[in-house]
């Protein structure tokens, strides 16, 4: 579904706070239906509050948005999927490593990998994979 | 008093400060589009949407940095959502059936205007909070003074394996339907269609369409084709919760068609105005509810008739 909303729907995004509303709904869903998931996404943001100098905003698209230094580090939208900036360089060792796959929209960017935590082994990547992600900033 | 303000948490802070706004702008919504519109019980569009956003960005007024985090917003909006309930169940006499299904929109919507208003009230937003209430406010207006009702029209056909001489005396009446509920409203309370009884078969006729718990619609026949065509209008509608002020049934037809081979096909078409807003979104919960209608009658219809 989310994908096909997506692929289809893109368009649409335009619309001022149209994505919000949808990311809103795939939280709630995550709420309601999976309550682990929901635990995920709350959990990998306090660990990103927790990191100095990243601030958190909405992102464009829906969901929340992770910054340092005036950059995009990352977001997470509300069904549990964290797309991270991880640069050319990285991608390679971040898909090997941290079993995230080529970002869902942007597949040749070659700079942006997608992680969706479907189950708690997931979740341990994605903390570790914002971790390894910081740590290069902070380089 | 001030003393007690100051005492209570931020989250019953922002709680208690959105939803005064939040009833004062349903309150006025539900007044002006009643003073407009000649459609009683009118529901705007804004009371599902603008509202629950003003309501959420308004909640989150009070909240520091810590408190914003996704788990204590969901925690700040389920608290306004209790609010929002306890005010439709005791101010607006709402059904249960129908908090169900607007929950899902007010609850999204409520979370959109907390994310919303995070942003809004971190730092100084000042020219964003004057374009988004600015926004709010024209939508907000704008609904309220050009709201009316939409009409809808849904049909359904069943083939029975009976003519429609045999059909037809099951159309226009029919006796306790005792068949099991094959939809999850009807297993959670909605009432279910249980009879059809008529007083004179011609037009102009009082017919009744009786649903549980005492609940009827009182029916006046249109059209009396034997074998063909019955349609009626709708009288008087029940004053049930969950139906009052949201839908305004206005006719119902049922046409029989003869397939030539000791078949009928049966077609049964309701034509309903919504009052609620957004249309779209309680047209997919109202066609669904009347498509289910619809079957259950008919099936009913079908097994009498196969006799």
């Amino acid at each position: 579904m989310f994908a096909w909303v997506v692929k289809h729907l893109h368009f649409l995004s335009k619309l001022p706070l149209l994505a919000h509303f949808y990311n809103s709904l795939l939280l709630l869903q995550s709420f309601v239906f999976r309550r682990d998931k929901f635990e995920w996404i709350c959990k990998v943001e306090e660990r990103i509050q927790q990191m100095e100098g990243v601030s958190l905003s909405l992102h464009s698209y829906g969901g929340l948005q992770f910054n340092i230094g005036g950059k995009e580090l990352g977001h997470m939208h509300g069904n549990a999927l964290l797309d991270v900036y991880v640069g050319v360089r990285h991608r390679d060792y971040c898909m090997a490593n941290f079993a995230c796959a080529q970002h869902h929209v942007l597949e040749h960017s070659g700079a942006w990998v997608s992680l969706w935590m479907n189950e708690e082994r997931d979740f341990q990547f994605a903390v570790a994979l914002l971790e390894f992600v910081y740590q290069q900033h902070q380089k | 008093m001030k003393e007690k303000w100051n005492a209570l948490s931020n989250y019953w802070k922002g709680t208690i400060y959105a939803n005064f706004f939040g009833i004062c702008a349903s309150v006025l919504s539900l007044w002006i589009a009643k003073k407009n519109s000649d459609v009683a019980g009118l529901m705007v569009f804004s009371l599902f949407t603008v509202v629950p956003v003003l309501i959420g960005v308004l909640s989150v007024k009070y909240l520091t940095n810590e408190e914003s985090s996704t788990r204590f917003l969901f925690r700040q909006v389920l608290r306004n959502f209790v609010v929002i309930l306890i005010w439709a169940v005791a101010v607006l006499k709402e059904g249960y059936i129908c908090l169900l299904i607007v929950s899902p929109l007010i609850i999204a919507f409520l979370l959109l205007g907390a994310g919303l208003g995070v942003y809004l009230y971190s730092g100084k937003n000042n020219k964003a909070r004057l374009s988004v209430f600015g926004t709010l406010l024209l939508i907000y207006v704008f609904d309220i003074l050009s709201a009316n009702s939409v009409a809808y029209e849904v049909s359904d056909t069943l083939i029975v394996n009976a003519p429609p001489s045999k059909v037809w005396p099951n159309v226009v009446a029919f006796d306790e339907v005792e068949a099991p509920s094959e939809y999850w409203l009807f297993d959670i309370g909605l009432p279910k269609v249980v009879a059809a009884t008529v007083t004179e078969r011609k037009v102009g006729g009082g017919r009744k369409c009786v649903f549980e718990n005492g609940i009827s619609f009182d029916e006046k026949i249109v059209v009396y084709e034997p074998e063909k065509n019955l349609t009626f209008d709708i009288v008087k509608m029940p004053q049930d919760p969950e139906i009052i002020g949201h839908i305004n049934l206005k006719r119902g037809q049922f046409k029989l068609k003869d397939n030539g081979n000791g078949t009928t096909t049966l077609e049964g078409v309701s034509w309903y105005d919504l009052k609620v807003f957004p249309a779209w979104y309680y047209n997919i919960w109202a066609e669904s509810i009347t498509r289910n209608v619809h079957m259950r009658a008919m099936k009913h219809i079908k097994k009498l008739s196969e006799r």
